[in-house]
């Protein structure tokens, strides 16, 4: 009963309009003065010094500013250009660029507004321009940058992480390869379509010069070479999450500064950003830890556990329950706080099914990428919508619907093939 | 979530800007020294095996002031994680209604956790408790950020009330 009339409020007061951070605080104020009184808020103290004094959680502040020091540096338009003489001349054109971009800044980038906003900036005006069909131009760019949560580095991941208590290396190494099949999908779906209406992506069919090859190589290796220091140092146990973001950001700051791109107008304009940024991002972590310690009182968690048990619920059953609730709340409310409030009540039921909390952790990534492409709040529509005046966020929702049919699809292999996330971590974590 | 930047004036007063620049000045100050730290540490262990031993403590605080600093400004500008569709559907009215209630129940919420924050770092003020790190840092330093924190958060929930009341004079 606690436990609705507290889910209840926070629904209420999200779907109200108020800020997120405060609902879920004021919720789990509630939720906790309902279980112990106002004994209960006795521990607030410490369980707030324990939510928000954490190593761990640096990493957010460090991987966003990264990217803002990339994204202000206006280097995505290099990487657009870099990549785009390796796969113009396939079916599909420079909608390839558009993924191939987006997945490599993806994995300099911790989120997928940053990696939408950077290729959708360059690629929508580029396209009009060349006859593209718009709807799917956005369409690609919007699922495009959903792989800024799946490939790592990821903020969302990390929160998962802090939630459940699993590695981040792990999750960073599960994310990869269904972050590239993923991307491999999408563009074997432009292709397709290319195929069968050609006019929908004017093809360049000129081949290009070893010499425009090598220029194009110049142009993306100083990224590939700072996705080989972040996340190699990883992969490789050099370096902690949070040391590789650290190292991550001096990187950006030396391509910038090679570049001749890099001032202390840009610098003060990302830290500007990623201070506002981080702050929205571990402000909800630390209201949903308050939230989470009054679900860990209640023993939510556990009552789930026995009933699930008790009426005999099947590891898909649950796992398909998942993907409608995260579905649902994916549409009115943000994806960290939906990982942050639901996850903490779903785990102990997942540990009893057995549910490898790795490979949960990349299925939650990506059912958190369809909530950003879902109406009315999928923020990625929004980016991309907002880099254009040619373009609405209609002809954003069209183009991205078959994407979404694909990202849901690709959930369902995942289910049945758990190795596509786990194959990595295994290889190269033990 | 997108930013709400239909509510009138952005400011106060003065008094406010000059806080969020101050905010803004120490934020950004303490996410270059975060970088340092943290790269010095990298490559020190890195390359030499050897560890600064207090990064991990001092990355720890300068979190807890990212979080609260942080969320001041986002606040302040607007860009804190709202759900604004059926808000925006409001009459002129009731939104300013719901909008002020909203803002008195958060400025609610941040004066509990504030009062429990300040009572932490007053027990541990009085029990003399220590970080168990190199630096043994006095654990109420730190601990001083919640408290603080959450009184910068309060000082702009009560800005975002005044304008609030700006905005509905300007409309009326």
């Amino acid at each position: 009963m606690e436990a609705l009339l507290a889910f209840g409020l926070l629904i209420g007061l999200i779907l109200g309009g108020m800020w997120v951070q405060f609902a879920v605080a004021g919720a789990g104020l509630f939720y906790v003065w309902l279980l112990k009184g106002f004994a209960g808020w006795k521990a607030l103290g410490i369980v707030s010094w324990g939510a928000s004094n954490s190593f761990t959680l640096a990493a957010i502040p460090l991987f966003v500013l990264m990217a803002e020091i990339l994204l202000g540096s206006g280097l995505s338009t290099r990487l657009y250009n870099g990549v785009a003489p390796f796969v113009r001349r396939l079916p599909g054109g420079l909608l390839h660029t558009n993924i191939a971009g987006s997945g490599i800044f993806a994995a300099i980038s911790g989120g997928s507004a940053p990696t939408a906003a950077a290729m959708s900036t360059v690629a929508l005006p580029e396209l009009g321009r060349r006859g593209y069909d718009l709807r799917l131009v956005s369409g690609s760019l919007a699922a495009g940058g959903t792989l800024g949560i799946l490939i790592p580095p990821s903020i969302t991941m990390i929160i998962y992480a802090t939630f459940t208590e699993t590695s981040i290396a792990r999750l960073f190494a599960a994310g990869l390869v269904p972050g590239i099949v993923l991307a491999l999908f999408y563009m074997g779906f432009i292709a397709l379509r290319a195929t069968l209406n050609p006019a929908l992506a004017p093809r360049d069919t000129t081949r290009a010069t070893p010499r425009e090859l090598g220029a194009a190589l110049l142009d993306i290796l100083p990224f590939l070479l700072l996705i080989l220091i972040v996340l190699g140092s990883i992969y490789g146990g050099l370096a902690t999450p949070t040391e590789a973001g650290a190292v991550g950001v001096v990187g950006a700051i030396l391509i910038s500064a090679i570049y001749g791109k890099f001032s202390l107008t840009l610098l003060t304009g990302a830290l500007a950003r990623t201070a506002t940024m981080s702050g929205n991002i571990l402000f909800i972590v630390f209201t949903s830890m308050i939230f989470a310690y009054a679900t860990a009182l209640s023993q939510v968690g556990e009552h789930l556990v026995s009933f699930l048990d008790e009426a005999n619920v099947s590891r898909l059953t649950f796992l398909l329950v998942i993907m409608v609730t995260f579905a649902i709340l994916g549409c009115f409310m943000e994806g960290l706080g939906m990982i942050a409030i639901i996850v903490p009540v779903i785990f102990p039921a997942l540990v009893a099914m057995q549910v490898d909390p790795i490979w949960f952790g990349v299925f939650v990534v990506i059912l958190v990428e369809l909530g950003q492409l879902t109406p009315p709040l999928g923020v990625i529509l929004f980016v991309v919508a907002g880099s254009s005046d040619n373009v609405t966020v209609e002809d954003v929702i069209m183009g991205t619907l078959p994407f979404f049919v694909i990202i849901v699809a690709f959930m369902l292999l995942l289910i049945a093939v758990p190795q596509i996330a786990l194959f990595f971590p295994s290889l190269t974590l033990g | 979530m997108t930013p709400d930047t239909s509510r009138g004036p952005a400011s106060a007063g003065p008094a406010f800007d000059l806080l969020a620049r101050i905010t803004g000045v120490l934020t950004g100050a303490v996410l270059v020294a975060l970088v340092l730290l943290v790269c010095t540490e990298a490559v020190l262990r890195g390359f030499a095996n050897v560890s600064l031993g207090f990064a991990e403590e001092l990355t720890g605080y300068a979190v807890v002031m990212l979080t609260f600093f942080g969320a001041a400004l986002a606040l302040r500008s607007g860009s804190l994680f709202q759900v604004h569709f059926l808000f925006e559907r409001f009459a002129p009215a009731p939104r300013r209604i719901v909008l002020r209630l909203f803002v008195v129940t958060a400025l609610v919420i941040s004066a509990v956790l504030a009062w429990k924050g300040y009572d932490l770092m007053a027990s541990s003020l009085s029990r003399g408790k220590f970080a168990p790190t190199v630096l043994r840092t006095p654990l109420w330093i730190p601990q001083l950020l919640l408290p603080v924190g959450f009184l910068l958060i309060a000082t702009f929930l009560v800005e975002q009330f005044l304008l609030c009341g700006r905005t509905s004079r300007g409309e009326d």
